[in-house]
């Protein structure tokens, strides 16, 4: 028996002793601002897909001001997403904290910094801002690396959820070298195939990155969330190699021009995908708590657009049509914008108002009647939120398939009203933590 | 060593479960005895050692959780020195809810 022994008296609100099996979580501010920055990506993000919305039904993926707002997206809401929420659940799922806080807080503002500056450098057409961005993109995902993820490498007790974390971290790093190989070309130094850049890149930065760390680390926290359990757990073991062998050869695929490698690499991925939507559905069908918050709703529509997204990828891989930007940009919006904005949205509903709950409430435990974390929300505004948001990506990606600018500007003007929702439910959650 | 008959024992350890049903799970709105992290109270005399677990190690709520323990069982008029032994094994899992 593994035992921590606190003598008493200790007094209330002290910090934990230096005992094996005390992790210490971050302070607040550590994932709070992250997720406020994202939440303001979030914010620039919705308001420029409406901006961009004539470019997405007239399919011109590669617009400047299209890559602008994606970028926004990946990197300012789910990148930064994901680095708060890592802070914040690395503890948790993994039993280690983050080495240097004051390293995780240069960490953030570097990101910050890059993000606008890439963002600014695809407004404006401007490469050099891109490649000032990048280096600054890149030299934090090196100080995350060696801050946090390094510490991935022997997690007690789940040591899959460390590989999961450290593999979606290489697929990172791969994203953003070949983030490096379009700036090199449009400085002109060399040149790549473009579309094959482009779905690489995606996928790398989609898949690879954001949706390995999801499965990962979701698979301990999903769980706990929804006090689920009895469900096979096999499909965790499988759907990580195998999607990373699928990301691979789609990639290589890609580059050397195979398209039936392309082909058996995207399904691969595609049957990956599809293990880990079994392994989440059992979390869902097995949990004992069967009411769904906002927050958790948001996670299991994600996972519904997740479905069907791999459903759309595996057909357009079946029945290729050659370049059909239109398409490409519809399945790219329904991963990004039914995928992983609203995964990053629920994970957000879950732990802002559970921070704000220990800030406020913490040191008051056992003293009398306390409020609990769902007292901390609205879940009226949560549930319009996930409404309005649905309602937009179920209009964006077919108007943008079929090529209707209205609908296109109409479904991100609904997109873009859920997200306001949520930045006002999170605001009344800051004001909480921040206005006593 | 404890100096209790039995039914007095059995009582002491009811009103010890009655006071850490105050500490709560703020995320699942749940105490921590309905929630299976309880696993022994032991007694001797009147000092309490109270043997459980956590949902998880690196719970955020580590900190608030023992604090309370500690507050609700100092709040017991008999109770004299209380100490936490925090385990780790056998792991918590949801199967341990009892509600």
């Amino acid at each position: 028996m593994t035992a921590t022994t606190l003598p008493t008296p200790r007094l209330p609100g002290a910090p934990l002793p230096n005992l094996p099996g005390a992790v210490h979580p971050p302070p607040f501010r550590l994932p709070g601002e992250h997720f406020i920055a994202a939440l303001l990506w979030l914010g620039v993000g919705a308001a420029g897909l409406v901006v961009v919305a004539s470019q997405l039904a007239a399919g011109n993926i590669f617009d400047p001001r299209v890559f602008a707002v994606t970028h926004c997206i990946t990197l300012g809401v789910i990148t930064t997403g994901i680095f708060g929420a890592l802070y914040q659940l690395f503890p948790v799922a993994m039993g280690r904290a983050v080495r240097s806080v004051r390293t995780a807080h240069v960490t953030f503002w570097l990101l910050q910094a890059g993000i606008a500056l890439i963002v600014a450098g695809f407004w404006f057409s401007r490469a050099p801002l891109q490649g000032l961005g990048w280096t600054a993109v890149a030299l934090a995902a090196g100080l995350f690396g060696v801050n946090l993820i390094s510490r991935s490498l022997r997690t007690q007790p789940d040591p899959i959820v460390g590989r999961y974390v450290m593999a979606g971290y290489v697929a990172f790093l791969a994203t953003l070298g070949l983030g490096s190989l379009r700036i090199g070309e449009v400085l002109g130094y060399w040149h790549v195939d473009r579309l094959a850049m482009i779905a690489s890149h995606f996928h790398l930065a989609a898949l690879g990155f954001a949706t390995c760390i999801a499965v990962g680390v979701g698979s301990r926290m999903l769980p706990m969330f929804l006090v689920s359990h009895g469900f096979p757990r096999w499909p965790l073991r499988w759907a990580g190699p195998l999607g990373g062998a699928g990301l691979s050869a789609f990639v290589l695929g890609q580059f050397s021009r195979l398209p039936l490698l392309i082909l058996a690499g995207g399904l691969v991925m595609g049957l990956a995908t599809g293990l880990y939507l079994v392994l989440a559905a059992g979390y869902f069908r097995r949990r004992l708590r069967r009411a769904l918050d906002p927050g958790l709703a948001h996670v299991a529509v994600a996972h519904v657009a997740l479905g069907v997204a791999v459903v759309t990828g595996a057909l357009m891989l079946l029945a290729p049509t050659g370049f059909a930007p239109s398409r490409w940009a519809a399945y790219g919006l329904l991963v990004l914008l039914g995928w992983l904005v609203p995964l990053i949205v629920g994970v957000q509903y879950k732990i802002l108002p559970f921070l704000t709950w220990l800030h406020l409430f913490g040191q008051k435990m056992g003293e009398g009647p306390l409020p609990v974390v769902a007292d901390l929300t609205r879940p009226s505004w949560g549930w319009a939120s996930l409404a309005c948001l649905v309602t937009g990506v179920l209009v964006i990606v077919p108007a943008v398939a079929v090529g209707s600018a209205a609908a296109v500007t109409a479904g991100a003007a609904a997109f873009a009203l859920g997200v306001a929702l949520v930045l006002a439910q999170a605001g009344r959650v800051l004001s909480l933590r921040y206005g006593r | 060593m404890t100096t209790t008959s039995a039914p007095d024992e059995r009582a002491r350890r009811d009103a010890l479960l009655r006071q850490l049903r105050r500490v709560i799970d703020p995320e699942l709105g749940i105490n921590i005895v309905d929630l299976g992290l309880i696993y022994d109270l032991e007694l001797d005399g009147n000092d309490v050692t109270v043997v459980m677990t956590l949902t998880t190690a690196g719970c955020p709520m580590q900190a608030p959780i023992l604090d309370g323990v500690h507050r609700v069982l100092a709040s017991v008029p008999w109770v004299g020195a209380t100490t936490v032994r925090l385990v780790w094994e056998p792991r918590w899992t949801p199967a341990r809810i009892h509600r």
